[in-house]
């Protein structure tokens, strides 16, 4: 009995799963190569195409080397110091969001990267920086390793020039989770209260994901 | 138009110091209302500060807000924001900006506002900021910007606890 050949249903229920395997890939494979073509800056962009290596000077001195990151998750922001309305509030409630978090014992540092490294050198990031929570880092660098972050994190930044011969910069406002192997997880959602947000980090700091 | 705007102040300055206490923090200049102008806490070293207003035109005719400044600002220019799929999306605007009869325009940190550039100073949460506001036919009106905090979103509860101390911004000790 047991050199019988087996019934011959199991093996046409694994063919067809090898099938459905073989359409899912392709099937990602599509999406993957479709949400790789987006457009920059448009909406917040899929994960798995998102993020990067850097290393930037930091606004508490030194460097910081992403590679120096791994197993822990952080959160990235892009902006700029001759911001006025939603990078200082966005900071401000970022740090007291990241605060908060540490008081129920969880920790996560934030790195606040410059669009604008000409007028935003690390002397002048640090000032700045000073107003806001320890658990933010502000980082910049030299024009080549802005530019490499910005593409790497499909930020949008665009330069408007101003009445007065000075610029402002337009860009993108999202808080990126990183998960620990440095993977983008999804936008920190600050617009719906801390509960939720706090929610959201406790996720990504449990499983390096979040949904 | 900017040459009326001295003598437009001085006027103005005269029609507030006679018009006599004036509730909380708001401002009339003619047919124009200002309520509560504000800005904000300036981080460590910054050199812009966003200022916020709103402004009803009472009148008949319509005004144009056109700008402003602050003692502590170099210059001021005023500009619009908008969010766009998560962008951050800013113009100046160089025509300013129109106060129909009956309308109110509402400067804030999600939509036009003023930008007040090259700080000498850091703006400190609480304290009382004098500048102007810039009309097409009102001319430069002075006010107070009241400095919240650094994380205001919207003018929530002012400076805090302000003693009554004579300081009730009806129009006088405009420093002029």
């Amino acid at each position: 009995m047991a050199t019988e050949p087996r019934p011959p249903a199991p093996a046409a229920q694994r063919g067809g799963t090898l099938i459905l395997v073989a359409f899912a890939l392709a099937l990602v494979g599509i999406v993957g190569a479709t949400v790789a073509f987006l457009p920059r800056g448009e909406r917040p962009p899929a994960m798995s195409v998102v993020g990067g290596p850097f290393r930037l000077e930091s606004s508490k001195g030194g460097t910081v080397d992403s590679r120096a990151l791994k197993g822990k998750p952080f959160l990235v922001f892009f902006g700029f110091t001759q911001c006025p309305n939603v990078c200082p509030t966005t900071l401000a409630d970022l740090g007291t969001l990241l605060d908060e978090f540490g008081a129920q014992g969880g920790e996560i540092q934030a790195y606040y990267i410059t669009l604008d490294p000409e007028r935003d050198t690390a002397a002048v990031m640090r000032e700045y920086m000073a107003s806001f929570s320890e658990r933010i880092t502000g980082l910049t660098g030299t024009k080549e390793a802005i530019d490499a972050v910005i593409r790497d994190y499909r930020a949008f930044v665009k330069r408007v020039p101003l009445p007065g011969g000075d610029y402002t910069l337009e860009h993108t406002l999202m808080v990126y989770m990183m998960d620990r192997d440095g993977g983008f997880a999804g936008p920190l959602d600050l617009s719906a209260g801390h509960p939720l947000a706090l929610k959201q980090l406790r996720k990504l700091v449990s499983d390096g994901r979040s949904t | 138009m900017r040459s009326i705007a001295l003598p437009a102040a001085l006027l103005l300055a005269l029609g507030l110091a006679a018009a006599g206490p004036a509730k909380a923090h708001d401002y009339s200049a003619g047919p124009l209302k200002l309520g509560h102008p504000w800005s904000r806490a300036t981080p460590g070293g910054a050199k812009v500060a966003g200022g916020y207003v709103t402004v009803t035109n009472t009148g008949s005719d319509p005004d144009r807000l056109t700008g402003g400044s602050i003692e502590a600002a170099g210059r001021t220019e005023l500009h619009t924001m908008s969010m766009e799929g998560g962008v951050m999306k800013m113009a100046p605007l160089p025509n300013g900006l129109e106060v129909a009869p009956g309308k109110t325009v509402t400067l804030a940190p999600s939509g036009h506002h003023l930008m007040f550039m090259d700080l000498k100073r850091p703006l400190k949460q609480g304290e009382r900021v004098k500048g102007t506001l810039t009309f097409e036919r009102a001319g430069a009106v002075p006010v107070e910007f009241a400095v919240e905090s650094l994380a205001a979103k919207e003018p929530g509860k002012g400076p805090g606890k302000e003693k009554a101390s004579g300081h009730d911004h009806s129009g006088h000790d405009h420093g002029h």
